[in-house]
């Protein structure tokens, strides 16, 4: 199936502009956007050596009837997905990819060609994000605390990078305590594909089910486990979260943390 | 392997009487995926394990080396082997861990996992399990396992149980085992793989950091003695390459 690039983009632009139009009326600082249904936002890349687009793919498609307007993002970059019209706006934002303690990876071009690749860095306290298309999470203390759920699905995402380093610091942890994300998960080890295409069968199908965030989290785990006789790391979710949250009914999640 | 899974099966009389009056429904190629089970005979198996709330049944769908029933109620979730009825996987949502607390011993899940497992009349080895404790962040785990190996060689025989480290509660089970054949002497060596998996990852600075030797199972279903190679390069990308330990042939499981 085919990504929804074209009506994504236009629907996008008209909020834009609705929402640039109600922030200078109102003159509040620079917030998270609410829209209705709720966004959910789902990155993927093509790079030559792992495509996580097919994985993108099928979260995207459990996710159908969950009552999220549903975006399929492919070969975006770091800085792009951090932006107004996707996190900030988002109730959902998940992304697979490459990823190591600290930061995960993105393409910038929609063939994913060498040397256009951007980084989300966790950067708790080294200050700029080394600019273009790459981006921090640090940057977003006030922006990001509308996403119910975040999920970084790459290798090492829930450890901590090194310090002195863009990496400095936890995705995940970052994202919860600092951004205000309620759910957010990463994993602690390696994870591989293309088993990681089957834990997004498996997330998704938890989540649209009706199970708690934490609970769909850690059984796509142990499905990839049954599916592939080895977790392949997809059984080291680590993460914060809400006690009992889950996705339906559709939402954006509450602003602060903890709750 | 066989014999301790029949003695498994008989020892559940309504699921091997269900078992054995079973449909074949489909056969393919590969041995370990026959469908001999109906969808009423994997709700059978659940309750072995003392599950009684109401189950409904999809499938069968398609795993490495086996065809399972996904079943699912209020509070669990299970996977049932569609030819054998073997319990895979068992989750329970209702006693999975809310907190980081820890107030059960790493001695004191043992304990647990294995009555759990000697409840469901699962044949286990003797030896205790190992136990670790898995830090998710707001919630920890206490996994139980079982791995055997022979004459070194990992085999498909491999049991778990997930124990709530803050209440003793078991929330989850998984039976990964097999039926295979005791595995032979590999035809090439340990170093010989490890250079097929260096040559197979191409140009580069790959380094193998492990190396262990495996049963495997092929597409077909063919039971295969492998060498399975951990590698990482310069720039820390890691991938997994599994040699076949008689022909040399390699392929490549990448990470994210």
């Amino acid at each position: 199936m085919p990504p929804v690039l074209r009506p994504h983009r236009g629907l996008r632009r008209i909020a834009l502009a609705i929402s640039v139009l109600a922030l200078l009326l109102s003159a509040q600082p620079a917030a998270a956007t609410e829209y209705s249904p709720p966004w959910a936002d789902i990155f993927g890349s093509s790079w030559t050596n792992l495509d996580t687009t097919e994985s993108a793919g099928r979260l995207y498609d459990q996710l159908a009837g969950t009552g999220y307007a549903r975006y399929k993002d492919l070969n975006k970059s770091a800085h792009i997905a951090m932006g107004t019209a996707y996190a900030q706006s988002d109730a959902i934002w998940v992304t697979f990819g490459h990823a190591n303690k600290g930061t995960i990876t993105y393409c910038n071009t929609p063939t994913c060609d060498t040397n256009t690749y951007s980084w989300l860095y966790a950067n708790s306290s080294v200050g700029s994000c080394g600019g273009g298309s790459n981006d921090c999470l640090a940057n977003y203390p006030s922006s990001l605390d509308d996403i119910k759920l975040m999920v970084f699905a790459g290798c090492h995402t829930g450890q901590d990078g090194a310090p002195g380093s863009l990496r400095n610091g936890n995705l995940v942890d970052l994202a919860a305590l600092y951004d205000h994300v309620d759910d957010v998960f990463g994993f602690t080890a390696l994870v591989y594909w293309p088993m990681g295409n089957d834990y997004a069968t498996f997330l998704g199908t938890e989540l649209a089910a009706g199970s708690t965030v934490d609970y769909a989290v850690w059984k796509a785990g142990v499905e990839v486990k049954n599916r592939w006789l080895d977790p392949w790391g997809w059984d080291t979710s680590y993460g914060h979260w809400r006690t009992n949250d889950k996705i339906l009914p559709a939402s954006y999640g509450l602003t602060g943390w903890p709750s | 392997m066989r014999n301790m899974r029949t003695v498994t099966i008989l020892g559940a009389a309504m699921l091997a009487a269900l078992f054995f009056a079973g449909v074949s429904l489909s056969r393919t190629g590969d041995p370990h995926k026959q469908v001999a089970l109906t969808a009423s005979s994997a709700i059978a198996a659940v309750r072995a394990f003392g599950v009684t709330e109401t189950l409904s049944v999809s499938g069968p769908v398609e795993g490495k080396g086996q065809l399972y029933y996904q079943l699912r109620g209020d509070h669990v979730s299970a996977d049932v082997d569609a030819n054998d009825g073997t319990v895979r996987t068992l989750t329970r949502s209702d006693t999975f861990p809310t907190t980081a607390a820890v107030k059960v011993s790493s001695a004191r899940a043992a304990e647990i996992a294995s009555s759990f497992i000697a409840g469901a009349h699962v044949p286990v080895p003797a030896a205790a399990p190992t136990v670790r404790l898995l830090n998710h962040g707001d919630a920890q785990e206490y996994l139980a396992e079982w791995q055997s190996r022979i004459n070194g060689v990992l085999v498909p025989d491999y049991r778990s149980v997930s124990v709530n480290p803050a209440t003793g509660a078991v929330f989850g089970y998984t039976n990964l085992s097999l039926a295979f054949s005791t595995p032979g002497t590999p035809g090439i060596t340990e170093d010989q793989a490890g250079a097929i998996a260096l040559q197979t990852l191409g140009s580069g600075s790959w380094v193998a950091d492990s190396v262990d030797l495996e049963v495997t199972f092929n597409d077909s279903g063919d039971q295969q003695l492998s060498w399975v190679v951990s590698a990482h390069d310069s720039s820390l990308a890691v991938a997994v390459v599994t040699v076949d330990a008689q022909t040399g042939s390699a392929s490549v499981t990448a990470n994210g």
